[in-house]
């Protein structure tokens, strides 16, 4: 359960920053009337991509395991 | 009476302990905050007619200032920490675990100063950020700096130093102190079990293979805010981004060899914490980064002194000879003198805490200076326009905010080392038992 919520938030989240990252750039154009990202708020998009990354990190260590109580 | 008396431990390494000393640094801490705040409001209120900016050509002042200077020069000093950090923490350096947390410490928090003079920058800093999320584009210089330094690596780190710590928490949260409720809430549960150790070191792992690819790009980018604008003399080139992360190694390490020493100095017992040989590594360390540092400086030097007749001759003339030639000459002799000092040191293989806290201060200073002539000359000489030479120094107000950023950093840190150990208890004599009556 930890690895597939860890594994699912990694992917999800760098998923997220390139959906961000191609969206608030504007490929293929050098027209001035097409530099705005693809739609409003592209590049928080990017942000939670970065963030939910991060996230996976946080999920793997604190989530509590069914061993956790054995205390070495 | 051993019968009437019971084991208390008290918290390590001067936790919870606030001393005259401490109090005094703090309150002159809070004071120089307080005038830095007091001139960000007064700025805030007058506009930024205050500052010594002014357009760059029309008026011949300078759009990017002390404060840009500075967000370049704590981004710079951010990258040496956690870099170090995880390269210890990768390649097993048990000599430099004991300041790894200091090192990740003064990476957060000089991330965070630097976020904030970009902010002090702005001038209308809500409509900036919200503008950011809505807007901004990647080729955009602030996409770099906020989306890659502000978010990304100031949030690695924040987590690098909470899982971190999280072990030592655990240990603090069973003694018995006002502080208590923190450490419990720092550890979140932690048990310190077989697989809660083995899950821990392959999330550190993973977060320090993460990171340095991150910082090294977050970074060049920052470099880069100046090397792809052609519209400016001095900026445009590929030597920038390499030349950023070289120089910002160099003043990271600097700041965090002083950093160390005076965190030795204040542990004073528990002065065997850390010991001579992390100086050994850091000196070792920040004697290849200046050494690169200086070797860009003189290709540059190299550069300017073949400019092309027109801008980029302006502004060789103006670092070289003209009024910016004390800064240039005085920031090359810092670097060289702080880099024959560290070489000193290595040929004898006796590396002094105080030779080096002299050549770090020296390396520091000359990074401050390096990055105001990255930012300012370019903008007051050569001019593709025909504008005539443009001038630019700071007032009050840009020197006293600058001052409330270095205050904030300090009061950070130090509040920090008195909430929780700044050197890792893991694998050390954590155990400061004391007999007290029951």
């Amino acid at each position: 359960m930890r690895r597939i919520l860890t594994v699912l938030l990694i992917v999800v989240g760098l998923g997220l920053m390139v959906v961000g990252y191609v969206s608030s750039a504007p490929w293929g154009t050098s027209s001035i009337t097409d530099a705005d990202p693809a739609f409003t708020g592209a590049p928080s998009v990017f942000l939670i991509g970065i963030v939910t990354v991060l996230a996976a990190a946080l999920v793997y260590e604190l989530l509590p395991a069914r061993d956790d109580d054995r205390v070495e | 009476m051993v019968s009437d008396t019971k084991v208390k431990r008290s918290l390590p390494q001067g936790v919870g302990q606030f001393t005259p000393k401490w109090m005094l640094f703090t309150v002159v801490a809070v004071i120089v905050l307080i005038a830095g705040i007091a001139a960000y409001l007064y700025e805030a209120s007058q506009g930024m007619i205050v500052t010594g900016m002014a357009n760059t050509g029309t008026q011949g002042g300078v759009t990017w200032g002390l404060y840009v200077v500075m967000v370049e020069y704590f981004i710079g000093v951010s990258l040496a920490g956690i870099v170090l950090a995880s390269f210890a923490k990768v390649f097993r350096v048990k000599a430099l675990r004991p300041i790894s947390r200091l090192a990740v410490l003064l990476t957060v928090c000089s991330l965070l100063v630097g976020v904030l003079a970009i902010l002090i920058d702005l001038g209308k800093p809500i409509r900036g950020i919200i503008n950011m999320l809505l807007y901004v584009r990647p080729q955009s210089p602030f996409f770099g700096t906020f989306m890659l330094v502000a978010v990304g690596v100031l949030l690695t780190s924040l987590l690098y130093l909470y899982l971190d710590g999280r072990r030592d928490a655990a240990y603090l949260a069973d003694i018995d102190s006002g502080l208590r409720w923190y450490h419990r809430l720092w550890a979140m549960g932690y048990k310190d079990t077989a697989t809660e150790r083995l899950r821990h070191r392959r999330t550190m792992f993973w977060l320090s293979i993460f990171v340095v690819p991150l910082v090294i790009i977050a970074l060049s980018t920052e470099g880069l805010v100046f090397g792809i604008q052609v519209g400016r003399p001095g900026w445009f080139g590929s030597l920038q981004g390499p030349d950023f992360l070289v120089l910002a190694a160099a003043s990271g390490l600097a700041n965090l060899i002083v950093l160390t020493a005076i965190v030795r100095k204040v542990l004073r017992d528990d002065y065997i914490l850390i010991e001579h040989t992390v100086f050994n590594w850091m000196g070792g360390l920040l004697l290849a980064a200046t050494a690169a540092a200086l070797y860009f400086q003189i290709v540059e030097l190299f550069t300017l002194l073949y400019a092309t007749p027109g801008n980029e001759r302006q502004l060789a003339d103006a670092l070289l000879r003209g009024p910016y030639a004390w800064i240039f000459w005085l920031q090359l002799a810092l670097l060289t003198f702080g880099l024959v000092l560290l070489i000193l040191q290595g040929v004898r293989r006796r590396w002094s805490v105080g030779v080096s806290v002299v050549a770090s201060v020296a390396i520091s200073t000359s990074a401050v200076a390096e990055r105001y002539l990255t930012v300012i000359p370019s903008q007051t000489h050569g001019m593709m326009l025909p504008y005539a030479p443009g001038s630019y120094f700071p007032t009050w107000v840009e020197f006293t905010v600058v001052a409330g950023l270095f205050a904030l950093g300090a009061l950070l840190i130090g509040l920090f080392i008195k909430v929780f150990p700044i050197v890792p208890l893991n694998g050390m004599k954590a155990d400061q038992e004391v007999l007290v009556d029951a």
